[in-house]
């Protein structure tokens, strides 16, 4: 105890006295000339850093991509992407923005549109219509007219962020207070196993079993939920995901299921067996030659190439054993790869946090057929 | 010495310290949060009681005046900086939301949507509580404050954040928005913070 107060008194009078430069000392106190000098460095170093950034701000326009590769900006953020009569539709933080498939052209919206902050999810239904998932409510598009519900912010869905219409005909409605059907009546709570109403929903997905995978958005809470003829199951990390949140859900043409996990730094993408059986989970990261382990997204092109999309690092694409990672030297927008779309011409659209890419339908396969080398890139 | 900046520290750090558990109660706070929530409150605290306990008040409203000044300059840099991210997003057309983060963080913290206004507020509070907190570390490193000492720490502090999320800068560095926010913004939130601490500090001295 007498030792603790002597350390104490000693901090006390050392901060008090060195710091504020009344007196030299031993320890943390600093001196005027190395304040100053200390000073000094720092801003040198921060003035070379700033100058090191100002470079590649400045030529952002001039980064020559792959071939066939286009940037497109506006728009500057794409969370969504869907193609709906013939046109390209990308929602992201200031709306939605269509797109003409060929040129990657911006066009004028429809009449009515209304305005939409931070769309988060598109869906084309099986009538052809397109829903838009935003912030504050749900639009449908029937290619004429729009017709909108707004949710409340404590409700289920609350702000939308996932969006899946299932076999029976049910659009369901993912957002931060949870899952939420859509019926004549409105937006109903759909009942979740005890414990997860009202968690945040970040993925939809209905696999061709008619199973529903829920992805949930808490890296502590969070987790996969899967719906089976009205029963629930919740999977976590004993269940072998590599994290607990699920951020994008998809199903491969082998019939696997793959989940995008991740936040931060940490996370994985994994995969079912080929019969989708949730009980059997094989994940991949950096060390498998993904950009890193937190996982954005996963998409299996028409080549049977898997991109795997990141938040800070870009993106890979693998092909059997090759991978090759993607940064914006190549042509992506940015380095956090959000959404994916292959349109009717095979051309694919890569949505990031700082807009869209475009890759010509001619250039959208990354591996040579001789399997030596990719086109380019870090393998 | 007058025991108002004692008292009125205390009431803050007792007040974060019930927030801050609370919310590691109800089990919705990661832990990360709380403990930048949670640990200058505790280590304030825990030296009021040493210094109380020795009977040194009046190194305790020293101290506890320093840090309200840290505090209130802080604040001051927080708030002036947000009007930057405003202004420099009209001025030069930048794409970015200058106020994304908050609802971002009160989300996370309180698990509600983020169009709650209890996690609107639980964002800001949070945002402005990091400010604040910068802003007493800083006051009880330079207690004089100054423009080229305020702009040093919001360096060594945007050093420091870069090297603990390296992929962060390095997907920043071809970004105008980052130059803007987080090398320019971040050395005007020193400047402000410096200037603001510099100010109290001479009136302070001055009164005294």
């Amino acid at each position: 105890m007498i030792w603790i107060n002597y350390r104490c008194d000693w901090l006390f009078h050392h901060v008090q006295d060195g710091l504020s430069g009344r007196k030299n000392g031993i320890g943390i106190t600093m001196g005027r000339p190395v304040f100053l000098g200390a000073s000094v460095l720092a801003l040198v170093l921060l003035g070379a850093i700033a100058w090191w950034g100002l470079g590649p701000a400045h030529t952002s326009g001039e980064i020559a991509p792959r071939q066939g590769w286009t940037i497109l900006r506006p728009p500057h953020d794409v969370n969504a992407l869907a193609e709906h009569a013939g046109k390209i539709w990308a929602g992201g933080r200031d709306g939605l923005a269509l797109l003409d498939p060929k040129s990657g052209a911006v066009l004028p919206l429809p009449d009515g549109t209304p305005d939409m902050g931070y769309v988060k999810a598109l869906l084309i239904d099986r009538a052809g219509r397109l829903w838009v998932g935003h912030r504050t409510g749900l639009a449908r598009f029937d290619g004429v007219n729009w017709w909108r519900i707004a949710v409340s912010p404590t409700a289920p869905p609350g702000p939308v962020t996932a969006l899946v219409e299932t076999q029976d005909g049910r659009i369901l409605v993912g957002g931060e207070a949870g899952l939420a059907a859509l019926s004549n009546a409105g937006l109903a709570p759909v009942d979740m196993p005890d414990g997860q109403a009202g968690r945040a929903v970040l993925a939809l997905f209905e696999d061709a079993g008619a199973r529903l995978w829920v992805g949930l958005s808490s890296a502590s809470l969070g987790g996969l939920l899967v719906e089976a003829g009205g029963t629930w199951r919740a999977l976590g990390r004993d269940d072998g995901l590599a994290h607990l949140r699920v951020n994008h859900i998809t199903q491969d043409r082998e019939g696997r299921i793959w989940l995008a996990t991740g936040f931060g730094q940490q996370g994985g993408a994994c995969a079912s067996d080929r019969s989708g059986n949730r009980d059997s989970w094989r994940c991949i990261g950096a060390r498998d030659g993904l950009a890193s382990d937190m996982v954005r997204l996963v998409f299996e092109d028409r080549h049977g190439q898997f991109w795997f999309g990141t938040e800070f690092d870009g993106a890979a694409v693998v092909l059997a054993e090759r991978s090759l990672r993607l940064a914006r030297a190549d042509g992506l927008s940015g380095f956090e790869l959000k959404a994916m779309l292959e349109d009717s011409l095979g051309n694919l659209w890569l949505g990031s946090d700082k807009g869209l890419t475009r890759i010509d339908a001619t250039a959208t396969a990354l591996f040579p057929a001789d399997p030596t080398k990719p086109k380019g890139g870090r393998e | 010495m007058t025991r108002a900046p004692t008292l009125a520290l205390a009431a803050l750090f007792a007040l974060l310290l019930g927030l801050g558990l609370a919310g590691i109660g109800l089990g919705r706070m990661p832990l990360d949060y709380a403990v930048s929530i949670l640990a200058l409150p505790l280590g304030g605290l825990a030296a009021a009681l040493v210094l109380t306990l020795r009977r040194q008040t009046d190194l305790l409203a020293r101290w506890s005046g320093r840090l309200l000044a840290g505090l209130a300059a802080g604040l001051a840099a927080t708030l002036a900086y947000n009007l930057y991210r405003v202004a420099v997003r009209s001025l030069f057309d930048l794409p970015f939301d200058p106020f994304r983060v908050q609802p971002v963080f009160g989300q996370i913290m309180t698990g509600m949507p983020s169009t709650h206004a209890i996690a609107l507020a639980a964002g800001w509070g949070y945002h402005l509580w990091i400010g604040a907190m910068l802003g007493m570390v800083f006051a009880a490193l330079r207690p004089s404050g100054g423009l080229v000492a305020g702009l040093l720490f919001a360096a060594l502090v945007q050093l420091g954040r870069w090297a603990m999320y390296p992929s962060v800068f390095r997907a920043g560095l071809s970004d105008q928005e980052f130059f803007a926010n987080g090398v320019i913004g971040m050395l005007f939130w020193g400047a402000v913070l410096g200037a603001t601490l510099h100010q109290l500090a001479r009136t302070t001295r001055t009164a005294g």
